[in-house]
């Protein structure tokens, strides 16, 4: 089902209609969501802070579309070792093996408190969470790409505005998020994929803050985020990964 | 074949430094912005788009290679062996000016003397110096042990604070047993539904607990089983441990993102049976509420019962800055006590709060976002004794390992109300300043293979 929109797209013309970019943002949604796939992977989430150096943060991810659920544990540093995140729905806990506590915790968070939103790390809604306001064929590197505005038709979004760049094969590239007056907060980059049979996991995501940062030698120097996956696995997992007392369990 | 492996060579030798050292630019995060080479027409600050998408394959066909790496995030967080050593010291030294009365009350005459009622001026001194080496120990796939020694100063109370072996069995079930600190119940300001921390009138003291615990994952919550023996319980210490020095105790988590949900019980022959319950949820995808009760039954007699409830919420306002919590609370549970035949008071067992009506709130603000300056408030009110407890103060740490303080605890309303005798100061005075300075660190070293 996934090829033959791929193909679809491949030979629509560079005019779209609203419905049709409606139809490319559950494209877009569908490449990188996994509904029939358990989803593991290791993140290395690198962030610069300027002027303050890098910091460097190892988490396990654990994902399960099909129940709206990810689990997430932080591997390193050392000092925040053992925290977990468990998602179900629009919940969210954070564990605390210090105080061996779960708190709700909202998906609208900074991750770790880098440049990743806790909303990075689940399913992608596009289609389900905005509307298409406008959209424009680009080029973006070397890549033919949509450009689209899009405007969320809810209020539990992390972001109220966002532009967001579909290469022609379907994939996110880049996103713009904004806040409800405009205001250009963050911007996403993901310049490449695995391609697991047909399936694309993000290979690397760049996050770039527009409002945070340092000014250095009179020049403002943004915060940013990387995050590198590795090991990406469709393959089954316990049920029980997906539960509180497995956090508590592998909080070493 | 020589040319292959020669060609070989050089692709080795040409491409291999060139993709790490993509690699290190990438992690290097001081080099970001060099990696993305500004054009004419774009921002300054804005990494180039143009380098970042002008690859022309950027979608590798990882198929069956990355299936085959398969559960092996998962197998390197559960399966390696290993340990992880930790040291942790905190130096606090200060000092806090304090009376015996509030300001307020200090023309009129102090209520009579209590144990450690300090009436007048007096300052006191205080240091104090803990240390904890942790370590935990990964011996083989499933089973872990875990010892934490604290020693502190000028108390020089050795003690362990935990001291447990844990057996996962297949991810299906995860026990563990020994010394280690299990909590119920959400306290976040009255603890009165953490039942495993009671204890019966006549326990010499609030030992050290040894209990076996089983967890059973349900969905994303589960099933608890516990059995726990406390020395407090026993006169004689675990050492004489008999069996009805156990307490049981059953807890069911029903968590989903519409409620987070966990009832249970403990039974120990010394004490009521309690039963206790709490939901949490997330409202606005930011406002945490949340309500607990807790029912308490002597198990021979069922007409004899209590029970006692509380609810309250946490939120955070402007980006963050202010957080807020409180709490009301309805404590049903009264010390229980005698007369005996010498017309002696009897205490068989003694309410950890206040009877009554209780309101509690923490307030914390932080002025400077990224600064760790916080101005903070929390405060306990009863209001069937018309006695409260409050403590505004300030925190700063101005660098990682040092925190300086000042706080005003104080005691507000009846001078007979029990917070005024027993409060947030040491000494129990109703009113003190107080200035301290904390150096603490740590030091910490793993080693999973």
């Amino acid at each position: 089902m996934k090829k033959i929109l791929i193909i679809l797209f491949f030979v629509i013309p560079s005019f779209l209609m609203a419905e049709d970019y409606q139809k490319l943002l559950e494209l877009a949604d569908s490449l990188v969501n996994y509904p029939d796939h358990d989803f593991s992977g290791q993140y290395t989430i690198t962030q610069n802070k300027p002027g303050q150096g890098q910091t460097v943060s190892v988490a396990a991810i654990f994902r399960r579309d099909s129940q709206d659920t990810y689990v997430i544990v932080i591997q390193e540093p050392s000092i925040n070792k053992g925290q977990g995140y468990l998602k179900q729905g629009r919940t969210l806990w954070f564990y605390d093996p210090e105080s061996k506590r779960f708190n709700s915790t909202s998906s609208t968070d900074r991750f770790q408190n880098s440049n990743a939103r806790n909303s990075d790390f689940t399913q992608s809604t596009l289609a389900m969470d905005y509307d298409v306001i406008s959209g424009e064929e680009v080029k973006l590197g070397s890549y033919d790409c949509w450009l689209l505005e899009l405007e969320a038709n809810n209020t539990e979004v992390t972001y109220p505005k966002m532009k967001i760049w579909i290469s022609k094969d379907g994939l996110v590239r880049m996103t713009e998020d904004y806040s409800l007056s405009g205001q250009h907060l963050r911007s996403t980059y993901i310049p490449d994929y695995y391609n697991i049979g047909g399936t694309f996991v993000p290979k690397r995501l760049l996050f770039e803050d527009q409002l945070r940062g340092a000014t250095i030698n009179g020049k403002f120097q943004k915060e940013r985020t990387l995050i590198d996956i590795s090991s990406p696995s469709f393959k089954d997992l316990p049920n029980s990964v997906f539960s509180k007392s497995f956090l508590e369990s592998v909080n070493r | 074949m020589k040319k292959k492996l020669l060609s070989g060579i050089f692709v080795l030798c040409v491409l291999l430094p060139v993709i790490s050292q993509e690699s290190d630019d990438l992690l290097e995060a001081d080099d970001l912005s060099s990696l993305f080479d500004v054009s004419e027409e774009e921002n300054d600050d804005l990494p180039s788009i143009e380098d970042l998408f002008n690859k022309d394959s950027d979608t590798e066909e990882d198929g069956e290679e990355s299936q085959d790496s398969g559960l092996s995030v998962l197998e390197s967080l559960t399966s390696k062996t290993g340990y992880t050593f930790e040291l942790r010291y905190a130096f606090v030294g200060g000092l806090s000016p304090g009376w015996g009365e509030t300001p307020w009350n200090s023309g009129e005459t102090p209520p009579d003397d209590g144990d450690g009622y300090s009436k007048g001026y007096t300052t006191v001194y205080g240091a104090d110096i803990g240390s904890k080496a942790i370590l935990d120990l990964q011996l083989t796939r499933n089973f872990r042990v875990k010892q934490s020694y604290a020693f502190r100063f000028p108390d020089f109370d050795p003690s362990i604070s935990e001291f447990w072996g844990s057996y996962n069995l297949n991810n299906i079930m995860y026990m563990r047993m020994g010394l280690q600190n299990i909590k119920w119940g959400l306290g976040r300001n009255y603890s009165y539904t953490n039942v495993l921390t009671r204890l019966p009138a006549d326990a010499e003291k609030g030992g050290d607990s040894f209990s076996f615990l089983m967890d059973i994952p349900m969905g994303l919550g589960g099933v608890q089983l516990l059995a726990l023996a406390r020395s407090g319980f026993s006169s004689g210490g675990l050492d004489d441990m008999t069996a009805s020095d156990v307490g049981y105790g059953i807890k069911y988590n029903y968590a989903s993102e519409f409620a987070d949900l966990n009832i249970g019980s403990f039974f120990h022959q010394d004490m009521p049976l309690r039963t206790v319950a709490s939901v949490t949820r997330t409202l606005w995808d930011r406002t945490e509420v949340y309500a607990e009760g807790l029912w308490a039954v002597d198990y021979e007699n069922f007409a004899d019962h209590t029970y006692s409830f509380s609810f309250g919420f946490f939120d955070s306002f402007f980006d963050d800055k202010l957080y807020f919590n409180t709490e009301y609370y309805w404590n049903g549970e009264e010390t229980i006590y005698y007369v005996d035949d010498d017309e002696s008071l009897i205490i068989l067992e003694k309410a950890p709060f206040i009877y009554g009506h209780n309101i509690a709130w923490n307030l914390v603000y932080r002025p400077i976002k990224g600064n760790s300056l916080n101005l903070f408030c929390r405060g306990m009110y009863n209001i069937n004794e018309n006695t409260a407890k409050v403590v505004p103060g300030v925190r700063y740490k101005p660098m990682k390992e040092i925190t300086l303080f000042l706080s005003v605890p104080m005691a507000l309303g009846d001078r007979d109300g029990t917070y005024y005798r027993n409060n947030y100061d040491d000494k129990n005075r109703p009113f003190s300043i107080t200035f301290g300075v904390r150096f603490d660190g740590s030091y910490k070293q793993a080693s999973y293979k």
